[in-house]
């Protein structure tokens, strides 16, 4: 059987339907030139990876979480100041408190005290809905909550989160998607990973749809924005679970 | 702030590390990518308003780091223009002249067109699927697949068979 370089490819890239793929695994099995082939793309792209991932792993440069912080003041206009590029650089490595402190010239004991309060406030009202840890996003406070308690449809009116679809990955463990709404309305796929929820896909959804999206997803998947769909269909086995087996998921803890 | 720009927040600073490599791979150089980066996040949040329902937050901000890509290499296509009517045109290193399987992965990017570099920065080392590829990218799905198929033909040449054997 010949099999094209870029059905290979995408093969290896998992681009492939079951029915497709099945074939190509049946032919690699009796055909070693081809199981070469398929090990040699897997190496280029192994290499590749290897080359690259260590970024990964790196700290994020203090100047690119002020870039991306949402309703901090925009820098000057898609124009990097280079002085201010060199300078940052010369900083490169100096932990974040020690660029505050410098640029800012607040004296320690200030922002000691700045940081204390912070930490006291998070302490007392987590109003944080997600958490960053090794590089996942985790529920976290009314999220959380909402993804371990509610059941879909039984929002209280007013709330700021709305369960949806639930349903099994394949790997097993269960997803649920979710609604916030806010001044830009969202929704989410959340999936079980060591008992916690991490938030695997995030999107934007017009306006106060939100929550009517919320309360209707698990009848009416067509509801979904595209990319959310995408995200579930990536990862769902079977179908979605009733409010009998949802119900059932909840009281077992999710697990 | 809302709790769904609180959500939002979180959620583009979970993407920085594969956006710091996807610049890496394109920029092939530290500095050039983070400064590359933070243009793009700039861009990017005054830009917030444009991130379509349907599109994955992911795909929009690689394509906003794409665009800010295309027009650096388009203002250090002009200031070689101006270096080489001046006589000081910058050599440019050309690797392809001799042995296959001696070049880092940097050095082996470095030779690829544009076009193939970029489609196999997204599917090859950011691992997404071929259709969110086509989009940021801006073309048809079969376009992709051949600039990737050209570009990994390149690339096992530049790098050798590897270990597949």
């Amino acid at each position: 059987m010949t099999i094209p370089d870029e059905m290979l490819a995408a093969y290896v890239d998992g681009e492939l339907e079951d029915a497709e793929r099945a074939r190509i695994e049946q032919a690699i099995a009796q055909d070693a030139h081809l199981a070469q082939r398929v090990a040699q793309q897997r190496a280029l792209r192994d290499r590749l990876r290897g080359a690259y991932n260590g970024v990964l792993k790196e700290a994020v440069p203090q100047r690119l979480v002020q870039a991306a912080k949402l309703g901090a003041p925009a820098g000057p206009a898609q124009v990097i100041d280079l002085a201010r590029v060199r300078a940052e650089r010369a900083r490169r490595g100096n932990a974040q408190r020690q660029i505050k402190v410098r640029r800012y010239s607040i004296a320690a004991s200030v922002v000691v005290g700045v940081m204390a309060g912070v930490l006291i406030q998070r302490l007392a009202a987590p109003r944080a809905l997600t958490e960053l840890h090794d590089g996942s996003l985790l529920a976290r406070g009314a999220l959380a909550q909402a993804l371990n308690e509610q059941l879909a449809g039984g929002a209280s009116p007013g709330a700021a989160v709305h369960v949806g679809l639930s349903f099994r990955a394949r790997s097993g463990n269960y997803c649920r998607t979710f609604a916030v709404s806010g001044s830009r309305s969202l929704v989410g796929l959340a999936c079980r990973d060591q008992d916690q929820w991490q938030l695997l896909d995030l999107e934007a959804v017009e306006g106060s749809s939100a929550t009517g999206t919320g309360q209707n997803l698990r009848m009416a998947a067509s509801n979904l924005p595209a990319a959310l769909l995408q995200a579930v269909n990536d990862h769902i086995s079977g179908d979605p679970l009733n409010a009998a087996a949802e119900a059932r998921a909840r009281s077992n803890g999710w697990h | 702030m809302s709790d769904a720009s609180d959500l939002l927040q979180s959620r583009i600073l979970e993407l920085l590390p594969k956006l710091r490599r996807f610049a890496r791979s394109l920029t092939r150089n530290p500095h050039d990518a983070d400064d590359l980066l933070q243009a793009a996040l700039e861009r990017a949040l005054t830009h917030l308003e444009q991130w379509q329902t349907d599109t994955r937050l992911d795909s929009w901000l690689y394509t906003i780091v794409r665009h800010a890509w295309i027009d650096e290499l388009r203002s250090r296509a002009r200031r070689e223009r101006t270096f080489e009517d001046a006589g000081q045109a910058e050599a440019v290193p050309d690797y392809r002249g001799d042995a296959s399987g001696t070049l880092s992965v940097d050095q082996a990017m470095e030779c690829l067109p544009e076009d193939q570099r970029l489609a196999v920065a997204l599917v090859l080392i950011e691992g997404l699927p071929y259709k969110e590829a086509a989009q940021i990218i801006g073309v048809p799905m079969g376009t992709l697949t051949s600039r990737l198929a050209r570009g990994r033909q390149a690339l096992q040449q530049l790098l050798g068979p590897g270990d597949g054997a």
